[in-house]
């Protein structure tokens, strides 16, 4: 054991938040962190690098964010994810990329504002705004997800009922990117999985609803 | 030669049978043509077919497989089939509410169908034109293979049949062969030596009295036994299991959407490494194969990714007794290495260290059988698992921190526990693990056959052993064969009283409920620890720690006595005395913080 060895430095967590955008902690012996970032993406890559010195940091931005943005803040061990500005029909796309990478890193997501009705019921497997009671007491860890195997992806349903599908896993990565995190356009098969209920289209752009089921959770709620 | 190999209710639904899947393999070797029968699948499908009439369904299927073998429920189901319907049935009723049990009129009307089910299943079986059939059991399919094996012999009596599986073992298989006839051979202990050797004999190169630890029948039909001995099988000799005729089955059966989780069933090893040093007392798993043997890491990765890729499945169940702890260091790396969603089950030694936990946790380790069994040192001492109460608290924790599921159950009744001294001071400590993973239940021990608590009276048991009460309940023998085919024994109660375990069994169901929303995070931060406890039934707070206390804590993330933590501090540099540290501990006890026991101490809180 060493009196020492366990603790990390949080001077330069501070001074990248600071670079980055307005930090605020209520005084230097407590140990929440709100970051409010105007660079999220450069901010959150660089402190995958360093993680977070066990501050409990929450990082603060207007609008929603990229998975691989997401995939730094979880990495780097960051407590929430908060969307400050509301969501709406123009951030609606890019609300879901965030959303699902969240929901796949167990990166808690606080947002709220008004998704568009005819996308709504499409994202009810996804964290629930903090201003909707209904959707937040129906949500469950797991109500539609992919899980990656070998030439497939295995898809799980639970939203009505407990449905299983396999789908080719090429087919899908030719239209939503390796990670199933692209919007696509509408083509022949993305119909097929817009009416399997696996995609939605909006506005012209088409996204992969079910987020990538990598861990499976001990404790929080989640439907078996 | 075609031999028919059939599994039986109540073989789960969600994966194949390890045994027929790996005879298979066997007798395919040697040139015979194999059909494997899912007689469980069959059961299923007729409870649907006929569900209108009967307002059964599969899922009625799933609840007798999920409860029913401590009570021996799945056996008397079949005694209408084997016996007659009815059989025993306001004993049994009376037995099963006695016992609690919860689906007693499924029971019934199960009961009622099994014998037209049994009949159809003999055609069935018949149906593939076998040259010979092969039954296996495990839990509860004694009966339902015994009646099916009647049925069998009804319509061609000449057809010989051969029982073998867990059930078979030792003196259980030569009671099961003396006392029913239409049994012909049963294979004792693991099947890939006897079963080739009586390949052997069908084919006049071996006679029935040179087959490996075969019980067979003379010219008179009189039961032989040869010596009974345990033939395992080496791990690089372990056969690949041959799965695809369970999921072409299930997969074009109508009860599929009945059936979630569906999985692969592999094993990389079997046998015990724990047990072959300190047998549990209370485990009569292994039987006479308790040595460990694991197939080569290599060959285990190819196997799992082969089946992944063959069946299109990511959940994979190991029947593996306990993790080859080689793996942890080979085939794990390699398995989390391919970026593959599984979910992997397997038995583990609860002594992990943390990176054998991560190790886990990448794989896809998701799910664990840890024996973690009690929380009590002394009881886990009684019970020779080579653990103390706080190093299984230390392993909870660390699965909770990994994000693995352990399954456990909370043992008790050893010969020699009493409640003021083994059970109070932990239930008194039970509300502040409400955030670790709780036992899925607790039981009473059972005494069964290979057990240390069988074999050697002097640990306790050394009043009468009966066959647990369903046994004699369920088949119509007399005593002293019911003792032979029992795996399963009760005594007269030892250690704490009903009463007392009452008291036991609320602060579990208290620890489950409260489970889900609780919180005890840890973390490190500049030079200090800061604890944040959001259990319920503790007022949510921040404990700051500083100094020694912040060290002192962060070296309690493994389980240490006063004397260890002391000298562990002072190697450290820190000027400490051993009253700090019962200052330090009985702090952090009054908050909850740390859980003791037999003089060791560990940390609660998870580090975030």
């Amino acid at each position: 054991m060493s009196a020492t060895a366990p603790f990390t430095d949080t001077s330069t967590v501070i001074a990248l938040a600071t670079e980055h955008g307005q930090c605020d902690r209520p005084s230097p012996f407590t140990f929440t962190v709100t970051v409010q970032c105007r660079l999220v993406d450069l901010f959150a890559l660089r402190l995958s690098h360093i993680g977070c010195a066990g501050l409990r940091v929450t990082v603060r931005t207007p609008r929603p964010v990229t998975a691989t943005t997401v995939y730094h803040l979880a990495h780097a061990r960051v407590v929430r994810l908060e969307i400050t500005d509301p969501v709406d029909a123009f951030t609606t796309v890019a609300w879901f990329e965030t959303a699902k990478a969240a929901a796949t890193l167990g990166l808690p997501l606080i947002w709220s504002g008004s998704l568009p009705v005819n996308v709504r019921r499409h994202a009810r497997h996804l964290p629930p705004p903090s201003d909707d009671d209904r959707w937040q007491s129906g949500w469950r860890y797991g109500l539609l997800g992919w899980r990656r195997g070998p030439g497939f992806a295995e898809v799980l349903d639970r939203r009505r009922g407990n449905r299983r599908t396999v789908v080719d896993l090429a087919a899908l990565t030719g239209i939503f990117g390796e990670g199933l995190d692209c919007p696509s356009v509408f083509s022949g098969t993305v119909k097929e999985l817009v009416d399997a209920g696996f995609a939605m289209s909006y506005q012209g752009e088409v996204v992969w609803l079910p987020y990538r089921l990598r861990a499976w959770p001990a404790t929080a709620s989640w439907v078996t | 030669m075609r031999v028919t190999l059939a599994s039986l209710p109540w073989q789960t639904l969600h994966w194949p049978s390890s045994a027929v899947s790996v005879l298979d393999t066997v007798l395919s070797g040697i040139g015979w043509r194999v059909t494997q029968f899912y007689g469980n699948l069959l059961f299923a499908e007729q409870l649907l077919d006929s569900s209108a009439a009967t307002g059964l369904t599969p899922d009625d299927y799933h609840a007798i497989c999920d409860s029913g073998y401590p009570h021996g429920v799945g056996e008397w189901i079949f005694t209408s089939a084997l016996y007659h319907p009815y059989w025993r049935v306001d004993e049994f009723k009376a037995f099963l509410a006695d016992r609690g049990y919860e689906h007693i009129d499924i029971a019934l009307r199960l009961h009622e169908q099994a014998p037209a089910f049994v009949e159809e299943c003999a055609q069935r079986i018949l149906d593939t034109q076998p040259h010979l059939v092969g039954l296996t059991s495990t839990f509860e399919q004694n009966v339902p293979s015994l009646a099916v094996a009647a049925a069998l012999k009804r319509r061609k009596p000449d057809l010989p049949i051969v029982m073998g599986g867990a059930n078979c073992d030792g003196p259980m298989g030569a009671a099961i062969h003396r006392n029913f006839p239409q049994i012909d051979m049963v294979v004792r202990g693991e099947g890939e030596r006897p079963v080739r050797e009586l390949a052997e004999a069908f084919s006049g190169q071996r006679v029935m009295s040179d087959v490996t630890s075969l019980c067979w029948r003379d010219e008179t039909g009189a039961s032989r036994a040869n010596p009974y001995v345990a033939a395992v099988t080496p791990g690089p000799q372990i056969p690949v299991a041959t799965m695809r005729p369970f999921f072409d089955a299930v997969n074009d059966s109508p009860i599929r959407p009945w059936i979630n989780g569906l999985s692969l069933r592999l094993e990389t090893s079997r046998g015990c490494w724990w047990g072959e040093k300190r047998h549990c007392t209370f485990c009569g798993l292994n039987g006479g194969g308790m040595a460990f043997r694991s197939k080569p890491p290599d060959r285990a990765f190819d196997e799992i990714t082969q089946a992944v890729k063959d069946f299109g499945l990511l959940d994979v169940m190991l029947s593996d007794n306990i993790l080859d702890p080689t793996y942890v260091d080979t085939l794990l790396p390699r398995l989390a290495a391919l970026d593959w969603d599984l979910r992997i089950f397997y038995e583990v030694k609860s002594n992990l260290k943390p990176t054998d936990m991560a190790a886990l946790s990448k794989a896809g380790v998701t799910m664990v059988q840890p024996g973690i069994e009690s929380l009590s040192s002394r009881v886990l001492s009684l019970m020779d698992k080579g653990a103390t109460g706080p190093a299984q608290v230390r392993s909870l924790r660390l699965f909770r921190e990994h994000g693995i599921e352990p399954r456990w159950n909370y043992l008790y009744g050893f010969p020699g526990e009493d409640w003021t001294g083994d059970y109070a001071p932990i239930v008194a400590q039970m509300p502040a693990l409400v955030h670790l993973p709780p036992p899925n239940g607790m039981s009473r021990i059972y005494v069964d056959r290979f057990a240390p608590l069988f074999d050697n009276r002097s640990l306790g048991f050394d009043g009468p052993l009966q066959p647990t009460r369903w046994y004699p309940l369920i088949y119509d023998l007399p005593k002293d064969e019911l003792t032979e085919i029992a795996y399963s024994f009760e005594h007269e109660a030892r250690g704490i009283g009903d009463d007392d375990a009452a008291l036991l069994g609320a602060a579990i169901e208290k620890w489950r409920r409260e489970h889900e929303t609780s919180r005890l995070t840890m973390t490190a931060v500049d030079s200090l620890v800061v604890i944040s406890d959001a259990r319920q039934g503790f007022a949510a707070r921040d404990h700051t720690l500083e100094g020694d206390r912040a060290a002192l804590y962060l070296a309690l993330s493994r389980h240490m006595s006063v004397p260890g933590l002391l000298a562990t501090a002072r190697s450290a540099g820190l000027d400490v005395t051993e009253a700090d540290i019962h200052t330090y501990l009985s702090e952090w006890f009054d908050d909850a913080l740390v859980f003791q026991d037999g003089g060791f101490w560990v940390a609660l809180a998870v580090p975030e």
